[in-house]
This record gives structure tokens, C-alpha cells and sequence, in this order.
């Protein structure tokens, strides 16, 4: 029982004793305030645009634009993905095409989504779309691709309906690939998200920052630096989750 | 008395290519008989079991099954050297696949994994199972649809010598209570004798030996007509290395 507690903390040394020296070299005066705030400086902005309710108000922008690209761009990145797998056809048409584009950043796009969306909502929501599409493609037309053929030959032979043979032996046996992609690419959305909204925007955590920045508000662009990790990191353990959920009957996951 | 599904190749032909791997294979298996096909490695016996599972297109002649040319895969079921469950279903699932899970497939598969004693595994993961034990959950999923014939393709070559023996004690169980027809490919002449009520031995791509196997069941090896007909098959098996298409016939005109 002991060894669990420690074993749960161990992560947590490094970046608790990070914070403590970050703190006590500002208080000392090693560290210089224009140059990085102290923690407790930050937590204390945190805490004063919570009160006031900027801070949830940008959050909630940042995380229903996420959301909603991701959704748009992860299902039809998801739906192609299995087109392509399974459909000859549809994978010799359109596989080359997508390939081609996913060598483009995506952030490149970005003066070209400026001048079609300005500042709005849509070109976020594209740009995340599209940064999220490609992992998700990938590995779903991947994993579906290496499902082991001698398993389908025998779903086959033993008249599983279309059907069931689709989820039960080609699904489920994409997914620890499908998986991947989507984790992958929430660590993307994030990414693009934030400079999207550092460059082009009027609201979220992104223009939270840009917007301290213009007024040497320090500890605001640090706080936004931490949420941007914070919310990272609570992606990535809903997509841990998922797999620990979805995919318990590897022994590799369990 | 039987329910199993009667096979006749009419002059059955595969090529692949310019490799004629079959080359006109005529043979008649009465329903609910068992028969091992044995022949050493890339004399096609497997691809024959495919033809007849229809796995695999045939070149040429015919292969019926109750006199008629069957595209489906209806009544049969295979059995291959690896166990091919589905890791991310449960061992109860995985036998479900046999009743292809649709309605009240439950019942069938517990009873099909009762009949090779692994009732109690039924909600584990396949690879928490030793070799064995993922056979006769193959074993089980082939089974629980009630097949009419059952085709085995090698099914114990990848299992250690004590875990075969009791896998065929099984096989051969299962087959005396359900009198399915059933055709096994093997490379073990023991296996063969111990199963199959006939040998076939198909020798470059040809029919070179069709022996019964007369034995009281359940078969010992102490027997010496065992013994007998293993030193037969053997001899011809090893023979072909020097003489190549002579011995056959000379043989198949003693049996």
C-alpha cells in the first residue's frame, strides 16, 4: 500500500520542485518579474480572471472550437479511412490525393483561412478540422488494412453477416490503430488551436494571451501557457482511458 | 444415422500458374466418414481441403457436395493450424462466431464449449489460454453450429506431442456423437491412423494411395495392425524420395 502512494507521486517530483526554485528564485530577485512572473504571481491572475469570469468565458471558446473541429474533422477523416480500407476502389481514387495534402502544414493555411473566414469562428474550426483529419485517417485506414486477413477469411467461412463481420473482426481489430490516431491528433488540435488564436482571433485562451502580451501582462501569457498544457494533458488521459477501456483485451494495456 | 454432407471430386484440377498442384483428383467420401489426407508438405493436400471449404477456386473438374455445386460455405466448417480466435472478443464470443452470433447464440456456444471442458473459461480473453486450450475453443466454435462437415487443416501441427494426443482423443469424440463428415489433413501418420477411418495419400498432386483403416476404436498404438499400416504409409511416404512415380501403383495394387 506504502509503495503505491510513492509510486503515485513519483511523477510529481520533478515538476513540484520546478515550481519551488521558479518560486524562490523570483523572490530572491535572481529571476526578474519582465522576464517570467512567479507562480504565485500566476496563480494569483489565475484566480482573478476566474472571479471574474474572462478566464471561463476564453476557456469555454477554446474548448467548444476544439471540440468542434475535432468532431468534424475526425469523423469524416474516420468515415474515409474505412472507405479506403475496405474499398479498393475508393482507396486507389482518393488515397494518393489525401497524401499529397497531408505533407502541406496545416498552419500554412492559415493567411489563406484568414482572407476566406477574417477572425470568425469557421476558420478555427477549419483549421483544426484539418490538422486533425490527417492522423486520424491515417491510422484508421491503416489499422484496418492489417487486420490480420486470416481472421476475415475465417469470419468468412463461418457466415458472419456483412455486418457483424464489419464490427466484430475489422472494427474492433482497427481499433488499437484507431486509438492511436486519435490521440495523436488531440495533441494536434491543441497545438493548432493555439496559434490559430494567437494569430487570428478576438476571443479564446490564444487571444487571452496575445492580448496580456500588448499590455506586458506577464502573468496572464504564463497563464495561458499552463492551461494550454493543463487541457493537453486532460485530452490525452480521456484518449488513455479510451484505450484502457476499449481495448482491455490486450494484454499490452491492461 | 448420419447428418454429414457426401464429397465427390470428379477429376479435380488446380494450377497455379504453370504449377499444377492438383492434377485430377477423383474421390468419393460418403457422408459421415472420416478420412486424413496425408502427403508431405506442398503436395497439395491442403489446397485440396481449401477447394473443397471453398476457400480457393479450382482449375478444373468438380467438387460436389451432396451431388451439388455449393458456393457457400453452408454446413461446413474449418478448422486451421492456428487457432484464429478474435483476441478482442471472449472465449464465449469467439465460439459464438460459430452460430455466426446472431439470437440466442449463448446457449449453443456453452454447450459447444462444455463438450471440450473449458465451460468455465467462457468470459476470459483468448490469450490468457494455452495453445491447447485456444484449439478447443476453435474446436468449440467450429462445433456449435452443428456442422455437417468439418474440415481440418493441419490443426494440431503447432501443439506439443501430450496436448495432441488429447486433442485427438477429442476430436475423435465429438466426431463418434455428432457423425459429422470430416476430413483432416494431417503430416502425422499416427494422427491418421488414430482418427481417420480411411487414408488418402496424395503424392505430387495425385491420388496415390487410398487405404482403410480397419481398427476397433478407440486405436492404440500397441496394436500391431497400428503398427502395420503406420510402417505402409510411412515406407511409401519416404519411397517417393528415390523412386518417384513408380511405387504408387505398384502399391495402391496390394491395398
Amino acid at each position: 500500500m506504502k509503495k503505491k502512494w510513492i509510486h503515485l507521486l513519483e511523477p510529481w517530483i520533478i515538476p513540484i520542485l520546478i515550481v519551488v526554485i521558479w518560486e524562490v528564485s523570483n523572490k530572491t530577485g535572481i529571476l526578474a518579474n519582465t522576464i517570467l512572473p512567479a507562480p504565485s504571481d500566476v496563480v494569483k491572475a489565475g484566480y482573478e480572471q476566474a472571479v471574474s469570469g474572462v478566464l471561463f468565458e476564453h476557456l469555454q471558446i477554446s474548448t467548444t472550437r476544439a471540440l468542434i473541429g475535432f468532431l468534424i474533422g475526425g469523423s469524416i477523416a474516420f468515415v474515409i479511412g474505412i472507405l479506403n480500407g475496405i474499398v479498393p476502389f475508393a482507396q486507389r481514387y482518393l488515397d494518393t490525393t489525401i497524401q499529397m495534402l497531408r505533407n502541406i502544414p496545416n498552419l500554412a493555411l492559415i493567411p489563406l483561412v484568414i482572407i476566406w473566414f477574417g477572425v470568425g469562428e469557421e476558420g478555427k474550426i477549419f483549421l483544426v478540422a484539418i490538422s486533425v483529419f490527417f492522423p486520424i485517417y491515417v491510422n484508421t485506414y491503416h489499422g484496418i488494412r492489417n487486420v490480420d486477413p486470416r481472421l476475415i477469411e475465417m469470419g468468412k467461412i463461418y457466415n458472419l453477416s456483412k455486418f457483424k463481420l464489419f464490427f466484430k473482426v475489422i472494427i474492433l481489430g482497427a481499433m488499437p490503430s484507431i486509438l492511436v490516431g486519435i490521440r495523436y491528433s488531440l495533441g494536434i488540435m491543441w497545438l493548432t488551436l493555439i496559434v490559430a488564436e494567437t494569430v487570428a482571433a478576438s476571443s479564446g485562451i490564444g487571444y487571452m494571451s496575445m492580448n496580456a502580451r500588448e499590455y506586458m501582462q506577464l502573468d496572464i501569457v504564463v497563464l495561458a501557457i499552463i492551461l494550454y498544457a493543463i487541457l493537453g494533458k486532460i485530452a490525452d488521459s480521456i484518449a488513455k482511458l479510451l484505450e484502457k477501456k476499449l481495448l482491455k483485451w490486450n494484454p499490452v494495456y491492461q | 444415422m448420419t447428418n454429414g454432407i457426401n464429397i465427390e471430386l470428379v477429376n479435380l484440377t488446380k494450377r497455379f500458374g504453370k504449377n499444377e498442384v492438383l492434377k485430377g483428383i477423383n474421390l468419393i467420401i460418403p457422408a459421415g466418414q472420416f478420412v486424413a489426407i496425408v502427403g508431405k508438405s506442398g503436395c497439395g493436400k491442403s489446397t485440396l481441403l481449401r477447394i473443397i471449404a471453398n476457400l480457393e477456386q479450382k482449375t478444373d473438374g468438380e467438387s460436389l457436395k451432396d451431388g451439388i455445386q455449393q458456393e457457400d460455405f453452408s454446413g461446413v466448417r474449418v478448422m486451421f493450424q492456428e487457432d484464429r480466435l478474435l483476441p478482442w472478443l471472449s472465449v464465449l464470443e469467439n465460439v459464438g462466431v460459430g452460430t455466426k452470433l446472431i439470437k440466442n447464440w449463448q446457449p449453443l456456444a456453452l454447450k459447444a464449449l462444455d463438450q471440450v471442458g473449458l465451460k468455465d473459461r467462457a468470459n476470459e480473453w483468448p490469450h490468457v489460454l494455452s495453445g491447447g486450450q485456444k484449439q478447443r475453443v476453435a474446436l468449440a466454435r467450429a462445433l456449435s453450429a452443428k456442422p455437417r462437415l468439418l474440415l481440418l487443416d493441419e490443426p494440431l501441427g503447432a501443439l506439443d506431442a501430450l496436448t495432441r494426443l488429447e486433442m485427438q482423443n477429442l476430436i475423435e469424440e465429438l466426431w463418434l456423437n455428432q457423425k459429422y463428415t470430416s476430413l483432416l489433413v494431417t503430416h502425422d501418420v499416427a494422427e491418421a491412423i488414430t482418427l481417420a477411418d480411411r487414408i488418402i495419400l496424395i503424392e505430387d498432386g495425385n491420388l496415390a494411395l487410398d487405404l482403410p483403416v480397419k481398427l476397433p476404436r478407440p486405436r492404440t498404438r500397441s496394436n500391431p495392425k497400428f503398427a502395420e499400416l503406420e510402417e505402409i504409409l510411412l515406407q511409401h511416404l519416404l519411397g517417393q524420395q528415390n523412386e518417384k512415380s513408380t511405387k504408387p501403383k505398384e502399391l495402391q495394387a496390394i491395398i
